[in-house]
């Protein structure tokens, strides 16, 4: 157990033969704001969207809240291989090696054995196979029930179209019983409030300008109470009159505490907002530390490039 | 005889066209309902995540049965249909089910594909955005990007609803039986009577020709009323 909200490690993506992510690590506290920063293609878009495996990485943990949320991997559950017919045939073999050893040492030689050599086939048995799907499901449900408590912002809004801003709202924790209709359009309400967009709880998305798009995204991922916000560029696809008005949102929900990863273009927000900053350049984090610090002196002369040519 | 007299000697034939009009409908109202069932499923099959062999199994056969249907006639399909069904059966008192199953799977391969890029045509965002928020892959489909598709696809559906009742009139090369009595389409009647009265042929041809015309304007009318309602909830 760690305080650590978000934990990432050793995370690789490839699309195809693009490789994105060559090997990122990263921990986010709990209350901590972090922004990602770097050029265009440097994967962070692709790491914030693994953080709630909207990617899938192709190698790597992604961990939230201590659970693993990236696809199990059978030899890390010593349970699972005992239950497979590798097991079985080797621990037979094993025995008659070695008559006098415990089964404590038969387990560990050839549980060893197994791991080293990459020994597991695609079919192990019924037993086998049992296990193993109990466990992905449970690890695909669990990614569901992650994905909760981590609100996503989008470059792109992604209101749902066919609702209306107080249906955008309500739809998740009405679906997902977590509220009922008439708590959840409360809620609902009184974020438009505060945001004062009250008078649209009745429009559909189309009409609405990008900003209040944004505006309305955001405390669509509010309405679910998460734990963690995720920002993929927030004001990139914004008209620039209205990105002030999604920063100072932001801002607001940074500023109560809320535990935030944005990923931005946006400097003079980053250094205003992030506790730590993260640079990113092809794939994987180069450099990373307060935004005083990161800013006005950065270390490494790709940062040193990136930051002369957008500050 | 006079104009008037022959005029109103075709007049009195109405009742025929009527019932084969009826009878085309039938089966082209079957084939839709049919046609969209098996187009959804086979859309489902298709779009659904292939995260385990038997999805993946069920993909293989829908690419098949896509291919092999779409790939060959619809007047051939319908004919290994009602022959087979005669090898097997010998008669059938009634047997509207043979164009109407005929048509149905025929129909069924385009819907899948209508329906299949309908969905696809929904901005993936819209998902993202969904399954972001803890909503299962069902659930957004159900809630956000069906109720959108439906939108893009009714033109396409219609389009093909009325390809198909043009269709039917391929029936005309089967014997159609009601009871053991054979019936004819709307344009078997045509040509049954054609064959009868040969210098009214071309008469009973544009009967034929206005009758199908009606029913596609019909359909069309109703198209519209559907895209306006949907229209509706959009500002």
């Amino acid at each position: 157990m760690n305080d650590n909200y978000i934990e990432i490690k050793g995370l690789y993506k490839n699309f195809g033969k693009l490789k994105v992510l060559k090997g990122v690590s990263c921990n986010i506290k709990k209350g901590e704001k972090v922004a990602i920063i770097g050029a265009s293609g440097s994967g962070k878009s692709t790491m914030l969207r693994c953080m709630n495996l909207l990617e899938t990485p192709t190698y790597g943990e992604v961990w939230v809240e201590n659970k693993l949320l990236t696809p199990i991997d059978p030899y890390l559950h010593f349970d699972v291989i005992r239950l497979s017919k590798t097991y079985a045939k080797l621990s037979e073999v094993y025995k008659a090696e070695h008559p006098d050893a415990s089964t404590e040492e038969i387990d560990a030689a050839v549980i060893a054995d197994i791991k080293k050599n990459d020994l597991l086939k695609n079919y192990e048995g019924t037993a086998y196979r049992a296990a193993i799907k109990t466990l992905y499901k449970e690890n695909f449900q669990q990614v569901d029930l992650s994905r909760r408590d981590m609100g996503m912002v989008f470059q792109h809004f992604n209101l749902f179209n066919n609702l209306t801003v107080l249906e955008n709202l309500t739809l998740a924790p009405v679906e997902l019983k977590l509220k009922t209709k008439a708590e959840a359009e409360e809620k609902a309400m009184d974020l438009l409030k505060r945001i004062g967009l009250e008078d649209k709880a009745k429009a559909y998305p189309s009409t609405l300008s990008g900003g209040q798009k944004q505006r309305i995204a955001i405390v669509r991922a509010l309405a679910m109470d998460p734990q963690v916000m995720l920002f993929d560029e927030p004001t990139s696809a914004l008209d620039p009159e209205m990105v002030g008005e999604v920063l100072d949102l932001i801002k607001k929900v940074a500023d109560a505490g809320m535990t935030v990863v944005i990923v931005t273009h946006e400097m003079g927000f980053a250094r205003e907002v992030a506790d730590r900053v993260l640079f990113m350049a092809d794939g994987v984090i180069l450099e990373e530390g307060a935004p005083e610090e990161l800013f006005n002196h950065p270390k490494n002369p790709r940062t040193q490039d990136f930051l002369s040519k957008v500050l | 005889m006079s104009l008037i007299e022959k005029l109103g000697r075709l007049w009195n034939l109405r009742g025929l066209f009527f019932e084969s009009l009826g009878y085309s409908l039938i089966i082209a109202f079957g084939a839709v309902v049919l046609g969209f069932i098996i187009g959804v499923l086979l859309a489902v099959v298709r779009i659904a995540p292939k995260n385990n062999p038997i999805i993946k199994f069920f993909d293989k056969i829908a690419i098949l049965y896509i291919t092999v249907i779409r790939g060959t006639p619809t007047l051939v399909q319908l004919l290994i249909l009602y022959s087979s069904v005669l090898v097997v059966f010998k008669s059938m008192s009634t047997n509207l089910l043979v164009p109407i199953i005929a048509f149905g799977i025929n129909s069924g391969a385009y819907m899948a594909e209508i329906i299949r890029s309908g969905i696809n045509s929904v901005d993936p965002g819209q998902m993202e955005a969904g399954r972001s928020v803890g909503l299962s892959w069902v659930t957004t489909m159900r809630k956000i990007i069906i109720p959108q598709a439906i939108k893009i696809v009714v033109p396409t559906i219609f389009n093909e609803i009325i390809i198909l009742v043009k269709e039917t009139s391929v029936v005309s090369y089967i014997v159609l039986r009601v009871n053991g009595i054979q019936k004819w389409d709307l344009l078997g009647i045509a040509e049954k009577l054609g064959l009868a009265v040969p210098a009214c042929y071309l008469i009973f041809l544009f009967a034929a020709a206005l009758l199908y015309l009606a029913v596609v304007m019909l359909l069309t009318l109703i198209q519209h009323l559907i895209e306006r309602r949907l229209k509706k909830n959009e500002r």
